[in-house]
């Protein structure tokens, strides 16, 4: 058995742990999403070409 | 509540840079038959649907609505040699869509071309336009299309609208950027490139007005200033847009001094023909949302006639 | 089990989460619940996860050992949110006095007087997103018959806890998607649109069996299956 102020008293003695920031989190970071889209873009271009759909990636010139 | 004077500079600034690189708007006439003439219709086609939407909205200034008009007098005689350029690409390509689709906005404000009409008459006509495989949206425009040039489209809009991605109003957290331009251009020609807003399907309204402010929020987050351009849109198509600030800012503050629009993120280096190539779009997508959410935010100030 | 390279305390955390969720999905077995939370780690773990501790007895019905709610009851005297705490720590807190209540009955705890709630005028004014987030970190209040300031605010605003949810979704916010999904579970007025249940599916899926998220989403299962088999009943 313990007692119980020993107890509390360790703990709040205790700074090591960040308590309060996993209390109080803030937010996560968003992940970045939709990293192949630009490339997948030239999927609908084309033939396909769709009124104000984005712009196809052209070819770049070379030389 | 975004400004309206905001809305408006964004609008002005990137016709005025649409205006100064219309050179930008060009054929390839000598280019590789793979590639063919008819792949640089397409910013010629928007250009003309986005100046129709600018003079039907009405709210443009007087230095708006010029630029608009001498860009489309510029691309219609010198680009298109006043549509025989269209014709061109018709009789390399018969069955294709692409030079009716590009040829309609334009005559919608009064330029003409009897040859294309011809030819649009006639595929109309034919099994094959009716069965030719395409995504749904991209169906649900041929339909709309049709009907805008007064034929019966097969399919009626009804049965295209059904068939798309968002007449199903699926789950709001799939929605990744190649269903987002989906979506949007569903609205697009759903209302008719924002002129009927009242066209859009309560469903699809009551589903759109839950959750575009996340997908706002999210391609605001991105950075992707195409998305979330065409995002404004529709936006302003529904029955009471928001006229998100936050996304309208972040959208502002992406524009370039001159009125460039980058794709995503930050503004592309290049020689001026390609740089053309990478931002006209989202230039033109920042008039487009402009036009349209200036024309919504004035009529909310103003009382509806009775 | 134990994490490497994750903090102390997000370890514990998370092998109590672990333990909870188990406890809850597997009849109310409560593994090593006699070594619960007496050192300074556990104790400080279990006033993280909070009320959520008590889950398996909250909200599944089963009985706890006398041991881990004492212990329950050690980490809840150990951590006091201090005066001018966050809302949320003010509220997690508030939350594990209450569960204590709840199970060991009417009489009052001398050492844990009731004081009332903390007060939950900082949600009123949030916009949809940091709603969420705040909603969503307070995941353990949302339970049946579970009354509080938060609730009512977070039945208000149905709509901005599913936007919440989608929002927390597209960026991988797995923790946060299965809080505010909790609380979705409960509500009314939730767009038939959302998804909730494939939503709580993709979420396990995509978390790769995170300790915190499954807790949260389990909660949830077992929230809205009871909501459904009550609104089966009634019909």
């Amino acid at each position: 058995m313990f007692s119980e102020e020993s107890v509390v008293r360790d703990v709040a003695q205790d700074i090591d742990i960040d308590l309060e920031a996993a209390l109080n989190p803030a937010e996560a970071e968003g992940t970045f999403r939709d990293t192949r889209e630009c490339a997948a873009l030239a999927l609908i271009g084309g033939q396909g070409a769709l009124l104000l759909s984005p712009p196809t990636p052209r070819p770049t010139k070379k030389g | 509540m975004t400004s309206t004077r905001l809305i408006h500079g964004v609008g002005l600034r990137a016709l005025e840079w649409l205006h100064a690189r219309r050179d930008g708007f060009r054929l390839e006439p000598d280019a590789d038959p793979e590639v063919g003439l008819m792949d640089r219709f397409k910013p010629i086609g928007e250009l003309a649907v986005i100046c129709g939407v600018i003079f039907r909205e009405g709210v443009a200034g007087s230095r708006q609505s010029q630029l608009a008009r001498q860009l489309l007098d510029h691309v219609w005689r010198d680009t298109l040699d006043g549509g025989r350029m269209l014709v061109e690409g018709a009789r390399t390509e018969p069955i294709s869509p692409i030079p009716f689709e590009v040829y309609l906005p334009f005559r919608e404000l009064g330029y003409e071309q009897p040859d294309i009409e011809r030819a649009t008459r006639l595929n109309h006509r034919l099994g094959s336009w009716s069965a030719v495989e395409v995504l749904p949206v991209r169906r649900l425009g041929l339909s709309a299309f049709q009907r805008r040039f007064g034929l019966r489209p097969e399919p009626g809009v009804d049965e295209a609208t059904a068939r798309t991605w968002l007449a199903r109003t699926p789950e709001p957290w799939t929605v990744e950027g190649h269903i987002a331009y989906d979506i949007t251009h569903t609205v697009f020609h759903l209302t008719d490139w924002g002129e009927r807003p009242d066209r859009l399907p309560p469903h699809i309204a009551g589903y759109l007005a839950d959750w575009l402010p996340v997908w706002l929020d999210d391609w605001l987050e991105l950075r992707r200033w195409d998305l979330l351009g065409e995002l404004l849109v529709v936006d302003a198509c529904l029955p009471r847009p928001t006229f998100d600030e936050a996304a309208w800012e972040g959208f502002a503050a992406a524009q370039q001094p001159d009125g460039a629009m980058p794709a995503l993120r930050e503004m592309p280096e290049g020689e001026p023909d390609d740089l053309f190539d990478l931002v006209y779009h989202p230039t033109l997508v920042a008039a487009f949302a402009s036009a349209l959410a200036l024309s919504r935010s004035l009529s909310a100030l103003t009382p509806e006639p009775s | 089990m134990s994490q490497s390279g994750l903090p102390p305390l997000t370890g514990a955390v998370r092998d109590l989460a672990h333990e909870v969720v188990s406890a809850l999905r597997g009849g109310g077995h409560l593994a090593g619940s006699t070594a619960l939370a007496d050192d300074e780690l556990g104790l400080a773990a279990v006033r993280v996860l909070g009320a959520d501790v008590l889950l398996p007895a909250t909200l599944a019905g089963y009985s706890l050992s006398p041991e881990r709610v004492a212990a329950f009851r050690t980490a809840t005297l150990a951590f006091p949110a201090a005066p001018g705490a966050a809302p949320v720590t003010a509220w997690s807190h508030w939350g594990m006095r209450r569960a204590l209540r709840t199970l060991s009955g009417p009489d009052e705890d001398p050492a844990l007087p009731d004081t009332g709630e903390p007060g939950a005028s900082w949600l009123h004014s949030l916009p949809w997103q940091r709603f969420t987030h705040q909603l969503a970190v307070l995941g353990a209040l949302a339970l049946p018959g579970l009354p509080s300031e938060v609730a009512t605010t977070a039945a208000l605003r149905p709509v901005d806890l599913a936007r919440g949810f989608v929002r927390a979704v597209r960026r991988r916010d797995w923790l946060q998607a299965a809080g505010a999904a909790r609380w979705l579970a409960l509500l009314d007025g939730v767009p038939d649109t959302l998804g909730l249940d494939t939503g709580l599916d993709f979420v396990l899926l995509m978390s790769d069996d995170d300790p915190r998220v499954a807790l949260q989403a389990h909660a949830a299962r077992h929230i809205r299956d009871e909501r459904l088999l009550d609104e089966g009943l009634r019909a």
